[in-house]
This record gives C-alpha cells, structure tokens and sequence, in this order.
C-alpha cells in the first residue's frame, strides 16, 4: 500500500488540509512543533483502520475542534497493487456522517462501499483491521517509539512465515519439553551431570562391586602364591633334613674329641697352678730377706739422726728462755706509757669542753641578735598594714575617669551657662513671694531695693510676689537639649561625688583629685615597703620564730650542761684565744707520747715475734726428737724379729721347687690342633642349630601355607559372585548411561537443528540488518540473536561474549537498530507488494554522522532490491519531521511542508 | 567290563554373566546333570565309573558343593574312580585334601587316585594319571607301564590332557602321546580335558581313546565370543574340541575282553539347551509369527536363548518389539512361562519409517530435521555413536508418539 493524497478537514487543530500528488520512496513532511504532525497521522490511523465514520469512540470525539464544533474529515487515496482507492469518512453519528469507498477507474472515481460496507471493505483491501496489526505494527511509528515490541502480531507472523517459513512448530516445543523434562532424571538446568541421578549411582555401585572383586582377586593371588611356596617348600625338605643329619653327625664327633682335651688341659691347669704358687713362695722369700736388710740399714742411720735432734732440742730451749724474758721486760714498758697517754687524753677533753661551751654562747648571741632584728621589722609590718587599711589604694583608672568627669562637667555646664536665661529684678519696694525655676521646687524669695536680684533659668520661671505680681517667663519652645545636658550634668556630679566620699575625702575639696594622686604614691611605696619588709623577715627566719627561740633555748641548755660537768668553767669567761693557746700546748705533749708509744709496742712487738718464732722451732725440735726414737724403737724391733741366715736358706729353697714345677707345666701343655677344639666345637654347634632351624621355618612354612591354603575354602565362589556382581552392574550401568547419554544427545542435536533453523529463517533479515549495521558504524556485532521469535531480541557480540539485549545498548543505537529491524522486514514482506511506513520524528538521538548514514540507509530500504538471495520491495516512507535541515540530504525525497499547507484553526 | 566314563563336570562353574537367579540356576544344572548321568547309570548294570578329571570346576570351590558331589556320588553303590584334573588339581589346596573328601574311608565306593600307582578294577587293572598342577609339560600318562609280556587283563589307562594330535598345542597343557594306547597296550584309554567329544582310533583303527565331553554344556556354541565368565585353566582355546558343542552327554562303555574293540554308547545328560538364534523380520508379520513361535516352544525354562533380529521394520511395528521382550521374560500378565534366560539383540534390526508415518509423528519441524540427523549418525563407523544415534532414535520415536497423543 502506498499513500497518494491526503484531505483533511476540522481534525482537532486542523481546519484544513489538502496533499495530492504524494510520491514513492523518501517523503519529507515537515513543519514546527504544533503544526499538526501527529494529527496527520491520527487522523490516517482512524480513516483507514481503526474506526468507523459513526463511531463515537473518545479518539474521535477529541478530533471534533472544540472552537468550530464542525464534522471531522478524512480522506485518504491509496494505491494497493497497482489500483487507487480513495476513502473517504466524515466522523459524525449524525447525518452529516459517512463513509465512501471509491477506486479509480479510466472513466474517472467509482464508488464501491458506502456507510459501513465501505468501512469493512477497506479493511479488506488494506487486509488488516487495525494499524496496529499486520505490517502496520512494525512501520507505523508513533512519535518516540523506539523499542521493537514484545510480541510479534499474529498475523504478521503468519506472514513472516509465509515468506521466511516456519520457525518452530507447537509440536516441536511439546517434544523439546518433553525430552527436557526427561533429561531431568540425568542433568541438571545446564545439561551437567547430576549429582544423584541412577548414572552416578549405578557408577558408585559398580565401583563398590570392582573393589570387592578386587579384594577377592588379591586373594586368589595370595593363594596362588601360597601355593607355589609350599610346592617349593616342600621340595627343599628332604635337602634340608639331610644337611641337618650331617650337621649333627660332625658335630657328635667333635664332641667327643673335646671331652678327651679337656681332661688334658685339667692337668695342665693344675700344674700351672702350681708352678704359680711357687712363684710367688720365692717372690716372698727373696722379699723377706730384702726387708730384713733394710730395716737394719734404716736402724742404725736413725740413731746417728736421734743424737743430733737431741742435741739440737736443748739449745732450742735455752734461746727460748732469753726470748721470754726479754718479751716481759718491753711489756712492762708498753704498759707504763700508755698509762702516760691516758692521762694526756683528759686533757684534751677539758679542752673540747671549752671549745663547745664557747661555741653554744657565740651562736645564742648572734641568735638573740637575729630575733631583735625580726621582731622590729614585724613592728613595721603592722604600721603600714594599718596605714594601707586607712589609706586604701585608688586605681589610676579610676582617677583617669574622676578627671575626665570633671572635665566633661565643666563643658556642660559652660554650655548650660551659655543658654541660661538670666532673669534680673530690681525691686522698687521690698516684695516677698516665691519663685520656681524651671522643674525645681519653689523658693521663698524676698526683693531688696538694694540692687538688683537675678536668677538663671534654663526654660521657665513662676515669680510669685503675693498680690503684688504673678510673673511666668519662659522660652517660647522648650529647649529639649538644655534638658538633657543638666541630666548629663547632675549624673556626672553625683558620680563624682560618690567616689570622692568612697576615697574618704570632702567632694567639695577643689584638690580631691590631686589627694587621690598623692595617696595612690603613698600606697605604692608603702606596698614595696612592705614586700621589702616581710622578705627580710623570711630571709632571717625561714623556719619561723618560734623555731628560732626554740633552737636558742636550746644552746643555753646545751652552755649550761657543760658548765655542769666542768664547775671549773662557771665563772669562765669564753676566750678562743685561751682555747687556742691550750689546745698548741696538748698537741705537742700528745704527740711526743704518742711517738714514744709506738717504739715501745714496736719493741713489745718484736720480742713477742723472737718468742713464737723460738717457741715453735723448739717445738720441732722436741718432735723431731720423738719421731725418730718411735722409729727406732720399730726399726729395732724388725731385725730382731728374725735372723738373716734363715731367711737366706729360705730363699734357696723356694727356687728350687719353682725349678721342679715349671718342667712339670711344659710337660702337660696342649697342642695348637688341641687349643683349636672350642672354635671348631662353636662352628659346629652352630651349623647344627642354623640347619635345624632352616628345617623348622621349612616346616612352619609348611604349615603356614597349609592354614592358609586351608582357607581358601569358598573362595572360588566369592570369586564367582563378585564377577557377577561387577558383570551385572557394569550392564546395568552401561544402559543407564547409554539411555542417559541417548536423551542428552537427542536434546543436543534437536538445540543444534533449532539454532540451525533459526539461522536459516531469520537470516534474511540479519543479513540485511547487519549489512546496514556495519554500514552505521556499529561492528561490534556479528549478528542478531532471535531465540525462537521472528524478532531478534538482541546482538550477538563478535568475541562471542554473550548476547546483548537491545535495551542494554544506548537510547540512540536502539533507536536506530529498530527501525533498521523494521525496514528489513517491511522490505522482505514488501517484496512483490509496496508498502508505506510513517516515522514520526525519527532519529531524535542520532548524533549528524549517525543521521547522515541513517538517511543513506533510508534511500536504500525505500528503493529495495529485486535481486540477490532476499529480495525485498520499494518502501514508501513518510518521514515527519520538526527539523526539516536534518533531512536535507535526501535529495531525491519529496518534501511538504505542513506549516504552508496546514491552515490551522486560530 | 562295562563302565561310564565321565570327564570334566566342572561342578561349581564359574558363571557371571546372566544376573544372580539364572548365574545359580545354571551351576545348579551341573548338579542336576550328574543326577541324571547317575540315575541312568544305575540302569545300564555297570562295573564301575570313570572321571577323567576336572570333577570340580575349581579347588576353592565352597564345602557345601563339594559335599553334595560327594554324597551325589557315594548314591551310585559303584565303585566310582577319580582322577584330579588340570581344574582340581592334587596340590596342598586341592578339595580332594579337605573334608569332606579327605575323610573318604578305604570302606567307600568313591575312589580318589592320588598316586600313578595301578588300581584292580572288576575285570581287569585301572592305570590312572592323576595330574598336580594346572599347567605341566610332562604327559600325564608317561609313569602308565607297558603291557608286560603274559599280561592278559583288561587294561584301562584313566587321564587329563590335550592329545597331542595336532600342531600348535600349547606344550604345557599336559600333552598325551597321541600313540599312548598303542604303546602302553591299553585296550581303552579314558580322557577328559576337551569338552566336545572326541574320539581317536589307534594303528589298528581302533577307537580306544576317547574323550567324552563335558556332561552338561557351558556356552553358546557358535557365538565363542559371548564369554559367560568362565575360562579354562590351560592356556588351551576355547575354539575347536576344547569348546563343549551344546550337548551334554557320558559314555557307556563295554569290553568284552583284552583287544576287543570297546563298545561305546552315549547317553544325553543336558539340563539346560544353549540356543543362539537368527531371524530375518522383513514385516510386522514376520514378527507377529516370530513372537507366536517363541510363546509356544517347549521346556522354556529349560533354555538359555539369545534371539539376534536382522531386517528392516516400519516404525509402528518396531513398538511391538516390547510384545516380543514381554513373551521371552514371560510377561502377559504371566500367562506365558519365561526363557530361563534370553538376550534380546536388535541392533541389526532397522526402524524405517514411511514418509506418512514421519509427518503423523514427526510434523515438518525440527523433529523431523531431528529425525534426519540421527538417521545419519546411525551410519557412522564409530560404534558408540551409532549406538547413541539408535538409542536417541528410538527416544525420538517415544517422545513424539507422546506428543501426537
């Protein structure tokens, strides 16, 4: 369907509209806001499609113009297949309503329908009922739709299908559910093994079944193996058994040979045992002898040692006498000086006495002294305490204030004196009466003849002279500034006087401020004075005074305890001088003594030295002395014990038995073959128990191996079992999992098919959309995503990432992608056909170069393509527009402007 | 001198493959096929029976078996002579070394031949060659002494191994001089290792060596690769006389003197039928007559059967492939006795559907464009993609049909 002509009239703002003559392809109507745009398009849904001429509709009823209240009218002529159509609807229930279908025919317009005839017919001719369904849905944009919709309309579909066939069938989803649903009891969501379906269980199962079987396998090999060591074992036994025989033969003959050597070495044992005892006789003998010679030797030697101690011991005791005597002697002498020194040392005490008694009377005077000082400085503290009391200390500020009130008191009342009235009576006879001064109280008055008497007033006066005269001066107009200045005035006065009264002086005084000042220096110096005064008192007196008559009682007590011990001292009078001279004169006698001293200890001292030092060489003497007659005595008594020829003959004697027992031992002595019998008795004692335990481990093997074989009893059939078990699990496991992996597979390749399908459906327009895409700039994009509609709901991305859902793309690229998706299927079903599409103010966010290749796009789809593998039709598209320049480079397009051709009603 | 000869019973065999009801009936039936061989053998007026060897499938084997075998035995009132095979061999496990065969006393008619020493036996002299391990390269029958000059009684020679009458044997597997009976002058030498029968005429064109086959069989016979968890213990294949041929059977054998020809009679001893089985189905028809055939066969719990289909089926037909598993497994309500065993293999069988059927289940979606995928995939060479094609077919079908109802 193409649109050719358009008539309007009375539809909503429109009073009038007439286009004719509307071209194919790119149609450019344009105008500005409020001109009529979208009623054009209103008013083109509501003719053809969507409502009757009388229907009542609120659509319709909104198009009445409220100001005119005039019969909407549409008329559209169409052309469909090569055949112009005109219909034509005047919206009223009225009579002025109706609705006419004409087609042109060589002769001129036929009419072919009229009233409702018409209104069905042309739903007819266009083939849908709405304009919202059919084709109509994706071409006719209202302004600002930009999303494609949910779902396709039912009868575009159809015709999609009829044109790009069929995409899934009702049965093909029935079977895909089904086969889903089957895979339920394998997989999960995303076809991944489930955890706990009969596979894995089976799987379990039969691991379980191949481990029991392996078990029991090992124990078939373990049994096997036992059976092949006892085969083996038991070959080896009669080997065993005869080594052993052997072993013990050899053994018993060594045995026996034995027993014989060891009667042999018995006597030879013995003999040596002898030949040792007689060793050791003659050892003792020899030994014996040596001694005897000895100790004589040794006797006489001690004898001669014994005279010569003796001697020596005596003259010992003789210098230890002189020494003693000579120790006495200076001890006596040492006893004698210091008795001497004794003495000296009371003196030296009477002197120390003097010396402290001295020294407690110079420190209570200079104490009494102090104490005089502090007591007079606290006099002098009280007086100017009491003078600052009197006195007290008037600020500097408060001075500074005081003058500059008195200033401030002499201006004012200068500027009072200055305005002052002055009022001047000279009485000619003595008057009495009373006068009030401005707001003061009245005052008795008496008028002198004598001169003249005057007053000053500020503003007004009342003279009363009793009967004689009733007088009121006054200024015209009261002067409020004269008034406020005497307040000011007394309010300074009665400040000053306050604070002079406060200072203790006569406010009256013309010099009470020079006495504030003078007071103040007074005060001043009194307080350093004072600060003065009491550091004195603190420097002399840190501890207080009562701490300082305590220390003085103090060293009279200390004077008097020592006049105490010293009555000579009652009546001394301290004198260092005397101290001194007594204190030269101890000193010499005290070290004259004292050097005498220490030459008599010394002396004392070296005599006491001579004494032990004789006393203990003595005493080694007397030692040396006893000793050597003990061992006299001893050595005496060895030689005398026995005599040197027996113990000769002894000597000879033992050597000669020695002699007879060492011929014995060589007689008895063994052979080396002989000495070797244990060694070879060991060897053979060994080897018998080595092959005797060899033929016991030989048995106990076999016996081990017997119990062992013993249970292997059954086992063949726990064999047999276990195989069964593994044989029956692995069959059901291996269905299971073909079924298993059959359903997976089958949803498999039924995905793969659909993709396919869809691939090969909607490819027409991907193709198509995605040319136009890349041709827009947009390449990021390898194709367009369907799912199972005929509508792709996104984009697939080139790196393969995942669908993007067009509503996740900006607002101006999914307005472009939409209305490229709904070119490419209104050129698909246009092919063989036409078909018009309206975009309202299209391409509202495209940025220019975005427009630009839009519009190139829009000359492209309207001219459509009679060739190449999908073909597609012309496309008439009427483009409304407020920005008529944005469209500038369509030059083929027609353009209309609505502003010229819309007469609206004002 | 008339006897039966035995050989590899393999009581308690090892079976693992057919689920744990049918795993215990299949070794139960080993039992069950001695007490038939015993109780015909109690009606043919024996002097004695034979067992060539591998009497127990294992030496582990439980008590409870061995004692049964032996009590079983003991039932005979025969003399009953025992040779261990390469499966029970005479090691220090051996179950003839425990109770309660250990404590067979010398008053019993169970004989167990622990030693190659000769046995009288009623008309003549026993030569047996019992074996000590699994594996050996001696001939067991080497220690058996010729025929001494003078020597006129009947001698029967008793062992286990492969006769060495072909190449390629392993040498270990206890082979037997193929000229044994010739050499040791036995006028019958009864064996036992193979399990199909055997038997092997001597210079004179004789037959006096014999292998009887296993009593009761344990595989399905012409598919070696379906392994029903038991293996030999030689290192011997399984192919050829080694595999038994589906039957059970002992022989009866009489020799009338020394050098008279033995006369040897079979006697069928089989529990349990083996059957692997091949249909072509080309339609539902083909089907409907398969499952009648199969619904009313005899003694079918007396048969193991693994049912292969090969062919093309419409797809609606392939639903009744249920029909058919419901008839082996006994279902219907359980009107229809069950297979011992079966085993369902329709892996060559295809489900083809008409293009009429694809639109009424598959539509013109992508079910059907599912449906072409799948097809294509259950041409591909690797196995388990196949088999999951197959498989997601089949779902396909099931889901579909849902949906169209």
């Amino acid at each position: 369907m193409k649109i050719r002509a358009i008539e309007i009239r009375n539809w909503t703002c429109i009073e009038s509209l007439a286009l004719r003559d509307i071209a194919d392809g790119v149609v450019v109507m344009h105008g500005p806001n409020q001109t009529g745009k979208s009623s054009l398009v209103h008013a083109l849904r509501c003719c053809l499609f969507d409502f009757d001429h009388n229907s009542s509709a609120s659509e319709i009823l909104s198009a009445i113009p409220r100001r005119t209240g005039e019969t909407p009218y549409v008329a559209v002529e169409i052309e469909i297949d090569a055949q112009h159509y005109r219909v034509e609807k005047a919206f009223a229930k009225t009579k002025d309503g109706f609705a006419k279908l004409h087609q042109q025919s060589p002769a001129g317009w036929n009419v072919l329908a009229q009233g409702k005839d018409a209104n069905a017919k042309v739903r007819e001719i266009i083939g849908v009922q709405k304009s919202t369904s059919g084709l109509f849905q994706l071409m006719w944009l209202e302004q600002g739709e930009v999303a494609l919709p949910d779902k396709l309309d039912l009868q575009l579909e159809k015709s999609l299908e009829g044109v790009l066939g069929s995409m899934i069938t009702g049965r093909d989803l029935a079977f895909f559910a089904k086969v889903t649903k089957a895979c339920e009891r394998w997989f999960t969501t995303l076809m991944k093994d489930s955890k706990n379906s009969s596979v894995s269980d089976l799987q379990t199962k039969l691991n379980d079944a191949l481990a029991i079987r392996g078990r029991i396998e090992q124990d078939w090999l373990a049994a096997e193996k036992a059976l092949k060591e006892y085969d083996e074992a038991l070959a080896q036994k009669p080997d065993l058994r005869r080594s052993l025989d052997e072993a013990e033969r050899e053994f018993d003959a060594i045995a026996k040979e034995r027993e014989a050597i060891a009667i042999r070495r018995s006597q030879h044992e013995s003999a040596a045992k002898h030949h040792d005892a007689e060793a050791r006789h003659v050892v003792s003998a020899q030994q014996q002898l040596a001694e005897w010679e000895k100790a004589d030797r040794k006797r006489a030697k001690i004898e001669l040692e014994l005279r010569d101690a003796e001697r020596e011991r005596d003259i010992l005791a003789e210098r230890l006498s002189v020494a003693q005597a000579a120790f006495a002697k200076a001890r006596e002498t040492v006893e004698t000086e210091e008795r001497a020194a004794a003495n000296q040392q009371q003196s030296r005490a009477g002197i120390d006495d003097r010396v402290a008694l001295l020294n407690h009377v110079a420190q209570a005077e200079m104490l009494e002294a102090s104490l005089a000082r502090i007591r007079e400085i606290a006099s002098r503290i009280a007086e100017i305490e009491t003078k600052l009391r009197e006195f007290p200390e008037v600020k500097q500020a408060e001075i500074d204030r005081l003058r500059q009130n008195r200033e401030q008191a002499i201006t004012l009342r200068a500027q009072l004196q200055a305005a002052e009235i002055r009022i001047v009576i000279e009485a000619q006879q003595p008057l009495a009466g009373t006068i009030t001064l401005d707001a003061d109280m009245p005052i008795a008055i008496t008028l002198q003849t004598d001169g003249a008497d005057q007053w000053l007033i500020r503003q007004k006066a009342h003279l009363q002279l009793g009967e004689w005269a009733n007088i009121r001066i006054g200024r015209v107009q009261e002067n409020l500034d004269l008034e406020k200045s005497a307040r000011e005035l007394s309010e300074l006065d009665r400040i000053y006087r306050d604070a002079i009264r406060l200072a203790g002086l006569v406010a009256d005084s013309a010099n009470a401020i020079d006495h504030l000042v003078a007071r103040r220096t007074d005060a001043e110096a009194w307080t350093k004075e004072l600060k003065k005064l009491r550091d004195t008192s603190n420097k002399k007196a840190p501890e207080g005074v009562p701490a300082m008559e305590a220390k003085l009682c103090r060293l009279h007590e200390q004077a008097e305890a020592v006049r105490a011990r010293r009555p000579e001292l009652r009546e001394w009078i301290a004198n260092q001088g005397e101290i001194d001279e007594l204190q030269a004169k101890h000193e010499t006698a005290e070290r004259e003594a004292k050097n005498r001293l220490d030459e008599i200890r010394e002396s004392a001292r070296q005599a006491d030295r001579t004494v032990q030092a004789e006393q203990s060489a003595h005493q080694k003497g007397r030692d040396r002395v006893i000793q050597l007659a003990a061992e006299f005595r001893s050595a005496t008594e060895i030689t005398a014990r026995q005599d040197h020829a027996f113990l000769t003959e002894a000597v000879a004697n033992a050597s000669a038995r020695l002699a007879e027992s060492e011929k014995s031992v060589r007689e008895t002595m063994l052979t080396e073959e002989e000495h070797s019998i244990e060694t070879r008795y060991q060897a053979a004692q060994n080897a018998r128990e080595q092959r005797g335990r060899r033929l016991r481990d030989n048995e106990m093997t076999l016996v081990r191996l017997l119990a062992t074989l013993a249970g292997t009893e059954g086992l063949h059939q726990n064999r047999v079992q276990a195989e069964q078990a593994v044989n029956d699990l692995q069959r059901e496991f291996d269905r299971e999992r073909l079924f298993a992996e059959s359903h997976k597979h089958l949803k498999t390749v039924f995905e793969q098919v659909r993709q396919e399908q869809v691939r090969r459906t909607v490819g027409p327009i991907s193709d198509r959309v995605m040319q136009w895409t890349r041709q827009l700039g947009v390449a990021d994009y390898a194709s367009l995503e369907f799912g199972d509609q005929l509508l792709p709901g996104g984009l697939n991305p080139s790196n393969a990432s995942g669908m993007v859902r067009f509503e996740h793309e900006s607002f101006g690229t999914q307005e472009q992608l939409s209305i490229l998706i709904r070119l490419a299927v209104g050129g698909l079903l246009a092919h063989g056909k036409s078909m018009v599409a309206i975009l309202d103010d299209p391409l509202a966010h495209a940025d220019a170069l975005k427009h630009r290749r839009m519009l190139d796009i829009f000359t492209r789809a309207a001219k459509g393509e009679e060739h190449g593998p999908h073909p597609t039709g012309p496309l008439q598209l009427l483009v409304l527009t407020c920005h008529a320049e944005r469209f500038d480079h369509l030059p083929d397009a027609q353009r209309i402007d609505l502003a010229r051709e819309i007469k609206r009603i004002v | 001198m008339r006897f039966l000869h035995a050989a590899d019973l393999h009581i308690g065999l090892r079976v693992t493959r057919f689920g744990a009801e049918t795993n215990g009936r299949v070794q139960e039936a080993r039992i069950a096929s001695l007490d038939r061989m015993i109780r015909i053998a109690q009606t043919k007026s024996l002097d004695f029976l034979l067992i060539a060897g591998d009497l127990f499938d294992d030496n582990h084997i439980d008590g409870a078996t061995a004692r049964r075998t032996l009590e079983l035995l003991e039932s005979v009132r025969l003399p009953v002579y025992i040779i261990p095979g390469n499966h029970d061999p005479l090691t220090a496990d051996s179950v003839y070394e425990r109770p309660p065969w250990s404590r067979i006393g010398p008053s019993s008619n169970i004989i167990v031949l622990r030693d190659t020493n000769s046995v009288a036996i009623p008309g003549g002299m026993l030569y047996p060659c019992p074996l000590t391990a699994k594996n050996s390269l001696d001939d067991p029958t080497r220690t058996i002494l010729a025929r001494s000059p003078g020597d006129s009684a009947i001698r029967i020679g008793l062992a286990h191994g492969s006769l060495n009458d072909r190449p390629n044997l392993p040498p270990d597997d206890h082979l037997i001089d193929r000229h044994t009976a010739d050499m040791k002058g036995l006028d019958y030498l009864a064996l036992g290792h193979w399990h199909s029968p055997s038997r092997h005429a001597d210079r004179a064109g004789v037959i006096r060596t014999v292998y009887p086959g296993v009593h009761e069989p344990m595989r399905f016979r012409d598919a070696p690769e379906f392994g029903i968890g038991w293996s030999a213990y030689s290192s011997a294949s399984a192919a050829d006389n080694f595999g038994d041929d589906g039957r059970g059977r002992a022989l009866i054998v009489e020799i009338e003197h020394v050098g008279a020809p033995p006369v040897i009679e079979e006697i069928d001893t089989t529990t349990f039928e083996w059957r692997d089985e091949t249909f072509t189905l080309r339609d539902e028809a083909d089907l409907s007559t398969l499952i009648n055939d199969l619904a009313h066969r005899e003694q079918r719990d007396r048969q193991l059967l693994r049912l292969h289909l090969v062919g093309t089926l419409p797809a609606s037909a392939r639903m009744r492939l249920d029909e058919l598993d419901q008839t082996l497994s006994g279902g219907q309500g359980g009107v229809l006795a069950q297979y011992r065993w079966f085993d369902l293999d329709a892996s060559r069988l295809h489900a083809e559907p008409s293009d009429t059927e694809l639109r009424d289940f598959a539509g013109d979606g992508i079910v059907r464009l599912v449906y072409d995928r799948l097809k294509t995939e259950t041409e591909n060479a690797d196995a388990r993609t196949c088999e999951i094609a197959k498989q997601s077919l089949l779902l396909l079908y099931r889901f579909a049909h849902e949906v169209q109802q």
